[in-house]
C-alpha cells in the first residue's frame, strides 16, 4: 500500500521567452512506514518536486501532466481549499531554515496552538498536547518553553520545535526539506534519530529530501536520485548504495569526500555541468557528462528494473 | 615563520547599553604557519572560526594578544600599514556569489586588486592569466556575477584571492554551500595551485572530511579555543580531545549497512555569554570527571599532538556507556 503515487509528473516554469522543464516524467510511489531519500545536486529539482506536492508552486509553474495520488485522491484535481485540509494535517513538512519557519513575533504556544485550529479539542487540551510533543522531541522544561519565543531557542532547539509542530496533527506523510543542512555536524544525527524515532512511533511515511549522501544512507529505506528534472535511479537505500546502476550516481557516491577513507591530493569530480533545462534535449539527460556515453545513448532510455531497483540508463537495459 | 598568532583574543560587547556584557568570541589563540602549509580550522558554527580568520587578516579589533605576519604586526590602527600587509594575505570569503559585487564583471572583479594597490600591469593579459590559472575560459571576464554557478563564482573568488602572488591566502569555508561534484572540483584546484604557486594557506571549514584530504595540519576549535591541534593524519588517527572524537564520530557514514559506534553529546551549544567554568567542553563531555568543571586545562603534547584536555583519551579509546 503506497501513501503517495506520483506518475509521470510534467512540471514547467513560464520564463522569459522560454519555458524551462524543472521535472520530465517523474514516477515516485511512498509506501505506508518507509521512509524514501531523494538526492541530488542543486538545480535537479527537489524542490520543485515538493512544491508540487503541496501546491506551492510559484505563479509561473505549471504541471502539464502526470497525477499525485495520495491515499487514493489525486491532488492535481482539488481546488486550494481542499488542498488546505490536506496540508499540515494529512501533509505535513519540515523546512530547510528553523530560523524562519517560525513566526518570530509569536511565542511557541501561540504557534503551537494555532496549527490546531481543525481540531475540535478545548484549549487546555491542546496546550497539553502541545507539551506532550515538546517533550517527545527533547525538549528541556517544556511548560516554560511554551511561553518563549523563537529568537531565545537555538538552531537545533528550533528545527526540534518545527518538526514537534509538523508531528502534531501525526500526518500519513511527512515532508523534510533539507531539513539539517543549517545546523552543525554533532546535531544533525540527533535530528536524524529524532525523525527516525518519532516516524516509527507516530507510523507515517517520509519523503527526506537532501544532498547529503551520508544521511540518506543512515535514514532512510529508499532512494531515489534525481538529476536534472529526471529520476534516474531508484531503489532501497543497499542496492543504491552498494551497486549503484547509474554513471552519475556511482559518480556522486564517489564525489563524496567521506568516501575516500585514504588522504588523497585529487578528489573524484563530475566534469562538465548541469544541462540548460530551457533547451529541448535528446535522449539521455547525463549524456553529457557521461563517461560511457554512446551513440545509443542520443535516444530516451526506457526504465529497467528487478527486485525494485530501476534505472533509466542503456547500459544496464541492453 | 609567516605568521605567528599569539594569545590572540577578540571580545565583543553584545546588548543594550544599560546592560553591556563582553563575549569571548576568540579566546587565548595560538598557533603559527610555515611557509607552503595549509592549516586548517575546524569547528561547529559560533565556535570562533570566521573571527579568528577576520582578526588575522585585520577585519576585526582584537582585544587581547598579537598577530605577526612576516614579523609585522597586523594592527588595526595603522590603516597604511594594514594595506600593504593585505597585499601579500588575501581572502576567500564564505559565499562564492555573494563575494562578488553584482555590478561588476569578472574581468573588473579579477583587476580590481591591481588597481586597489596600483600595480601596473596589462590588466587585460593579468585577467586572462588568472582566469586559465583557476580552470575559466578567457571570456568569462564580460559576465557578471549571477550569470555564474556556484563552482564558477568560487573560481573567480580564488582568482581574486591569488591574483598578487600572495604569502597567505586564508579561505573562509570555500567549500560551503557547492555540491558534492562541485567541492572536488574546488579543493582540487586549491591543491594544484598550491603545488605551483606554492601557496600558503589557512583553510576554515566545518567539514572534516574535507579538512583531512587538504590540510597538513590542523586545529580543533571549541568555543573560541583551540582544543587540539596537531598534523591531520595524526588526529584523524587518535583524536585526543574528546570533542574532536566527537565531531569525528558525528560525521554520517554514505554506507547503509555499517554499524555506527557513535559518541552522543549530553546537550547543546552552552551560550557564549554562559560559558562553561573550568573545561569548557565539561557539561557535555562523557568522559567528563570532578576536576574538569574547576580547572582550566592547558595545552600539553601527547605525542605529536597538542591537547587541551586533563584527561586526553588515548588511542581506541571507547565512550562510556551512558
Amino acid at each position: 500500500m503506497n501513501v503517495l503515487e506520483i506518475q509521470n509528473l510534467n512540471v514547467t516554469f513560464a520564463t522569459e521567452g522560454s519555458t524551462l522543464r524543472a521535472l520530465k516524467n517523474v514516477s515516485i510511489d511512498i509506501p505506508k512506514r518507509c521512509i524514501v531519500g531523494v538526492v541530488g545536486e542543486s538545480g535537479c529539482g527537489k524542490s520543485t518536486l515538493i512544491n508540487s506536492i503541496l501546491r506551492l508552486l510559484p505563479e509561473n509553474g505549471k504541471i502539464d501532466a502526470g497525477t499525485i495520488k495520495f491515499e487514493g485522491h489525486d491532488l492535481t484535481k482539488f481546488d486550494l481549499s481542499q488542498m488546505k485540509t490536506v496540508r499540515g494535517s494529512r501533509i505535513s513538512t519540515v523546512f530547510q531554515d528553523p530560523m524562519s519557519a517560525l513566526n518570530p513575533v509569536l511565542s511557541i504556544a501561540d504557534q503551537m496552538l494555532h496549527i490546531q485550529y481543525r481540531s475540535k479539542l478545548r484549549r487546555k487540551e491542546k496546550q497539553e498536547k502541545s507539551i506532550e510533543m515538546l517533550r517527545r522531541v527533547r525538549i528541556p522544561d517544556p511548560e516554560s518553553a511554551l511561553k518563549r519565543y523563537p529568537h531565545e531557542f537555538s538552531g537545533g532547539m528550533k528545527q526540534r520545535i518545527s518538526i514537534a509542530m509538523a508531528m502534531m496533527m501525526e500526518p500519513a506523510l511527512l515532508i523534510a526539506d533539507e531539513p539539517t543542512t543549517a545546523l552543525d555536524a554533532t546535531l544533525e544525527v540527533a535530528i536524524i534519530d529524532l525523525l527516525k524515532e518519532l516516524q516509527s512511533q507516530i507510523e507515517c511515511s517520509i519523503l527526506f529530501i537532501s544532498h547529503h549522501l551520508g544521511l540518506i544512507a543512515e535514514l532512510c529505506d529508499q532512494v531515489i536520485v534525481m538529476y536534472a528534472g529526471e529520476v534516474l535511479e531508484r531503489g532501497t537505500a543497499h542496492q543504491i548504495f552498494h551497486d549503484p546502476w547509474h554513471p552519475y550516481s556511482a559518480r556522486l557516491l564517489e564525489c563524496d569526500p567521506a568516501n575516500q577513507t585514504s588522504r588523497t591530493r585529487q578528489l573524484p569530480t563530475i566534469p562538465g555541468e548541469i544541462p540548460d533545462l530551457k533547451a529541448i534535449h535528446k535522449g539521455c539527460i547525463f549524456r553529457s557528462r557521461c563517461q560511457y556515453c554512446e551513440d545509443i545513448c542520443t535516444t530516451v532510455p526506457e526504465e529497467f528494473g528487478i527486485n525494485g531497483h530501476f534505472v533509466r540508463c542503456h547500459r544496464k537495459s541492453q | 615563520m609567516i605568521l605567528t598568532v599569539r594569545d590572540l583574543e577578540v571580545t565583543f560587547r553584545v546588548g543594550p547599553w544599560f546592560y553591556r556584557r563582553p563575549i569571548v568570541a576568540v579566546s587565548r589563540v595560538s598557533f603559527s604557519l610555515r611557509a607552503g602549509e595549509i592549516y586548517a580550522i575546524v569547528g561547529e558554527s559560533g565556535s570562533g572560526k570566521t573571527t579568528l580568520a577576520h582578526a588575522i587578516n585585520g577585519l576585526q579589533k582584537t582585544s587581547g594578544g598579537e598577530v605577526r605576519f612576516l614579523n609585522k604586526k597586523v594592527d588595526l590602527v595603522r590603516t597604511h600599514t594594514i594595506k600593504s600587509l593585505r597585499r601579500h594575505m588575501s581572502m576567500i570569503f564564505q559565499d562564492p556569489v555573494g563575494s562578488l559585487s553584482p555590478r561588476m564583471r569578472v574581468g573588473d572583479l579579477i583587476a580590481e586588486p591591481f588597481i586597489i594597490h596600483k600595480i601596473k600591469r596589462d590588466l587585460k593579459e593579468e585577467v586572462h592569466r588568472l582566469l586559465s590559472l583557476v580552470g575559466l575560459s578567457g571570456d568569462f571576464a564580460d559576465r557578471y556575477p549571477h550569470q555564474l554557478s556556484g563552482g564558477q563564482a568560487r573560481r573567480v573568488g580564488v582568482a581574486r584571492a591569488i591574483a598578487l602572488d600572495p604569502q597567505l591566502v586564508i579561505a573562509d569555508e570555500p567549500t560551503a554551500g557547492l555540491d558534492v561534484s562541485v567541492q572536488g572540483e574546488v579543493l582540487n584546484l586549491l591543491n594544484d595551485l598550491r603545488e605551483r604557486l606554492g601557496l600558503t594557506m589557512i583553510f576554515i571549514s566545518h567539514n572534516l572530511h574535507v579538512v583531512h584530504h587538504i590540510a597538513d595540519r590542523m586545529a580543533v576549535m571549541y568555543l573560541g579555543r583551540i582544543v587540539e591541534t596537531g598534523r591531520t593524519e595524526e588526529i584523524f588517527r587518535a583524536p585526543a580531545h574528546p570533542y574532536t572524537a566527537t565531531l569525528l564520530s558525528a560525521t554520517p557514514n554514505p554506507d547503509p549497512d555499517k554499524v555506527r559506534k557513535r559518541i552522543s553529546l549530553n546537550s547543546e551549544v552552552p551560550s557564549l555569554l554562559n560559558r562553561p567554568k573550568g573545561c569548557e567542553f565539561h557539561p557535555r563531555c562523557p568522559w567528563v570527571q570532578k576536576r574538569c568543571s574547576r580547572e582550566t586545562p592547558y595545552h600539553s603534547n601527547q605525542g605529536q599532538i597538542s591537547v587541551a584536555c586533563h584527561t586526553p583519551l588515548q588511542p581506541g579509546t571507547q565512550p562510556p556507556s551512558a
